[in-house]
């Protein structure tokens, strides 16, 4: 270790920094569109939602039989994953989650119905395309802005990101079933004594939610490969980021989202320089994800309510 | 207006209320006094189906709610403010007043808004403050305000009064007669029995469950014995 140490410490200083600092923007924006649906959600239907991974999942390979396979090229792909992932967390809500509620189903019961539900659709999306990955045909050009290489579809992504930030913030601010959500998930039964009806809440909540996770799912295959697990892979920072921000907490989801991207990219180039497998670099958001429920666990809500 | 008939409930199979009967008329305020546990809260919850209704029957304005939901009572007019978790602590308190009015439909919920800050001007200073950093006494405010935003013919309070300062107590009830002035029935729940003997005009005293005295609260009030044995105060 001593003898490394040096070594390290030149690495570190060839480090391009704003290169790290945009690789985590970029890591912070998938995670960011990933955990939105997961923490309202959660807030709103206080079980942890681990099919989630699937409705990402299903999102990116809807895109890519609409965009490749059908050959309507990657714009269409949107459209598909935010429909398709939007119709599937609806209907799980309504089909699944609702009805076990309702005959009083624990919060075991409701996760082992998730964890259950992902695996079949999983499986569901294995069957159709196949287990071995594949790649969506259009290649992204890369192109530098000053030090930073990015990459166009890295760009659309942080677009894509910050548009919807906005509009989540317009929809949970500005408009009377925004507020109900944000009132639902932290007061049920006072939502009810002010007359909301929970279950459309809810319901509406499942389809953005869901949407929006297609869309995280879709950026994701589109920058790295699809592949039935897609979504699996990156449900534990997604978890994460829900932790850390506040279950249910839309504003403390944006916070932990970035933090989490920050901390990864900064992690990795510790790894590297220490000689040790990027493939550790899961076990950077679980370690947060540690840290948060053992020093907080309500997580950065209080501070972004 | 609100009549409830032999009433019989709890939570689950356990039974907490026995044959209790109340009732409340246009504009009158009524007390449900008695010790923690006697039942006070899970009948008024009963009535609105936030607990189960085992037994008996429940009249709205001459016509039968037995066993109506919650969101449903609240669109006939019956305004239920929970004794704790009575805010949304993550909205403001304009936003919380707006939760207040959200099955309204009617064009007067700006114009009540306003009503509701000229009754609560403390509230419109802080109108933009989240629930969740009030005071006390705001909170409680703020609770029956927003209570008051359904637009109710009657509203039923759970401890309003519960662990508030000798100030904001006596802010609370002043705030509360307006209310009741302004025609609306008010069904107290409490357990500091003598302020709210003192702003009811009828009370009903709950003891494990059952009703053991119910009347005028001043003669309630008056009476030695009442006092003595159930009301906890000197004879």
């Amino acid at each position: 270790m001593g003898e490394r140490l040096p070594l390290v410490i030149y690495f570190l200083s060839m480090v391009n920094w704003a290169q790290v600092l945009f690789n985590s923007s970029v890591t912070g924006c998938i995670y960011l569109i990933s955990a939105v649906g997961l923490t309202l959600t959660y807030g709103l239907s206080k079980f942890p939602n681990f099919a989630h991974a699937e409705f990402m999942t299903l999102g990116a390979y809807a895109g890519y039989f609409l965009a490749d396979q059908l050959g309507l090229g990657f714009p269409s792909a949107f459209v598909a994953a935010f429909i398709a992932s939007g119709i599937l967390g609806a209907l799980s809500y309504r089909g699944i989650f609702q009805p076990l509620a309702k005959r009083g189903a624990s919060l075991i019961h409701l996760m082992v119905a998730a964890i259950g539900l992902g695996f079949v659709i999983r499986h569901f999306v294995g069957e159709l395309w196949g287990w071995s990955p594949r790649s969506f045909k259009v290649t992204w050009s890369a192109f530098d802005i000053g030090i930073v290489r990015v990459s166009d579809l890295w760009l659309w992504l942080i677009f894509a990101a910050l548009a919807m930030a906005g509009l989540m913030h317009l929809l949970l601010t500005k408009t009377k079933i925004g507020k109900a959500i944000r009132g639902t998930s932290s007061n049920p039964e006072l939502a009810l004594a002010s007359g909301v009806n929970i279950n459309r809440v809810t319901l509406v909540t499942w389809l953005v939610g869901a949407a929006l996770a297609g869309i995280a799912g879709l950026f994701r295959g589109a920058g790295t490969r699809l592949s039935p697990m897609l979504g699996w892979d990156i449900l534990l920072p997604t978890f994460a980021v829900t932790i850390l921000g506040g279950i249910g907490s839309f504003y403390g989801a944006i916070a932990a989202a970035f933090i989490i991207g920050l901390a990864e990219n900064i992690g990795v180039v510790f790894l590297t320089s220490f000689g040790i497998s990027t493939e550790y670099r899961m076990a950077i958001a679980f370690l947060i994800l540690i840290i948060t429920l053992i020093l907080r666990p309500g997580g950065l809500a209080r501070m972004f309510r | 207006m609100l009549i409830a008939e032999n009433i019989d409930a709890g939570y689950g199979d356990v039974v907490i209320v026995h044959n209790v009967s109340i009732k409340v008329g246009k504009g009158e305020t009524i007390a449900i006094v008695g010790p923690n546990g006697s039942g006070k809260s899970t009948l008024i919850k009963s009535l609105l189906g936030f607990a189960c209704l085992f037994r008996g029957r429940v009249f709205y304005q001459g016509k039968e709610i037995t066993g109506i939901t919650p969101d449903r009572a609240v669109a006939l007019g019956i305004s239920y403010v929970p004794q704790l978790n009575n805010v949304f602590v993550n909205l403001t308190v304009a936003e919380n007043l707006e939760m207040g009015a959200y099955i309204r439909k009617d064009g007067t919920v700006k114009a009540d808004i306003a009503e509701i800050y000229r009754l609560f001007p403390e509230l419109e200073a802080r109108r933009g403050t989240w629930a969740g950093n009030l005071s006390g006494g705001e909170r409680q405010m703020l609770a029956i305000a927003r209570g008051m935003m359904t637009n109710p013919k009657v509203i039923l309070l759970d401890e309003p009064l519960a662990s508030l300062s000798p100030k904001s107590t006596s802010l609370i009830l002043s705030k509360i007669e307006k209310i009741r002035d302004s025609g609306t029935a008010i069904v107290i729940i409490e357990q500091n029995v003598k302020k709210a003997l003192d702003s009811s005009q009828r009370s009903y005293v709950l003891v494990d469950g059952t009703c053991v005295l119910e009347g005028d609260s001043h003669s309630i009030l008056s009476d030695e014995t009442a006092r003595r044995r159930y009301l906890g105060l000197k004879a």
